[in-house]
């Protein structure tokens, strides 16, 4: 369906005029559009301008504005550092101490402690291997290993 | 395109802002250290940080123990002797072709973040445990940790 032409011709032409004034408004600017594509504006008197308008037009569309642009990039740092946190989280939302002990939690500090306390004891101690005891002494040079 | 590039870029830089300040991440048992084993009742998994490692000149606590002889173990031991390529010292024991016992000093990650890191392994016939601590503390500080 064509558009109703709601400018009439001279109409059209000091709008013309305002607008290579850079005078017009956005709404004024659409009435000219619509004007340009209707029947009413089919003779070579308003070629020029078509050529024009339709010039800006895709001028318009191949270099969107800084602010859509910026918008997209806000969106996209959005996104990106929302993905990171999510993925981070295992390592960030952890408390200060915390043990899984049989599959259960224990969010204590002086358990955990002691728990870290055992692992360390366990670690150095090498109940059932002398070799192994006797290389581990060599490295931490005490005397009173097997306490 | 080029909106789409240069969105691609941004969320590269975003994302490497947050992955900078992760724990023991680039070293190979870093994976192990992600939760995977916490609802297993075979093993015991410790985490400490903070305030209450401040009396041993830790900043960072990782444990996890193995009861008996589980198959990740053996996985373990080669992301432990990949980071120990690394080591600025070390001692390391095998038995049988197997790694038994190993400890392992690694250089602080930058000359910002100065904290020494240490890696411990130790399989038995009963357990497996691997250890992994960031810090201030000397190697003679560590030592008595182990003999408390």
């Amino acid at each position: 369906m064509k558009p109703n032409p709601i400018l009439q011709r001279h109409e059209a032409r000091q709008l013309l005029e305002r607008y290579y004034d850079g005078a017009t408004t956005d709404c004024e600017e659409q009435l000219l559009r619509q004007f340009l594509a209707s029947p009413e504006a089919d003779d070579a008197t308003f070629g020029a301008d078509k050529a024009t308008m339709g010039y800006l037009c895709m001028s318009r569309r191949h270099h969107p504005s800084r602010k859509r642009t910026m918008k997209w990039v806000a969106a996209a740092a959005v996104v990106t550092v929302a993905v990171c946190i999510t993925w981070s989280w295992p390592y960030f939302g952890r408390e200060d101490c915390v043990a899984y002990i049989g599959g259960e939690k224990y969010t204590d500090t002086n358990l955990v402690l002691y728990q870290m306390n055992e692992t360390l004891k366990d670690v150095a101690l090498g109940q059932d291997d002398p070799s192994v005891k006797d290389q581990m002494r060599h490295l931490f040079n005490t005397t009173d290993f097997d306490k | 395109m080029k909106k789409a590039l240069y969105i691609l870029i941004l969320c590269g830089l975003f994302a490497v802002i947050p992955l900078q300040a992760v724990a023991q991440a680039g070293l190979h048992i870093a994976p192990y250290f992600d939760g995977r084993f916490d609802n297993n009742k075979r093993v015991v998994t410790l985490y400490a940080t903070g305030k209450s490692l401040k009396e041993f000149h830790l900043t960072l606590y990782r444990s996890l123990t193995f009861e008996g002889q589980m198959a990740a173990v053996n996985q373990i031991e080669k992301a432990v002797a990949m980071d120990a390529k690394q080591a600025i010292d070390q001692e390391t024991g095998h038995k049988d072709g197997q790694l038994v016992y190993a400890f392992y000093c690694l250089p602080p990650r930058s000359k910002k973040n100065d904290q020494v890191r240490y890696i411990f392994f130790r399989r038995t016939k009963t357990k497996s445990i691997l250890v992994y601590m960031e810090g201030y503390a000397t190697l003679d500080e560590i030592k008595k940790m182990f003999t408390k």
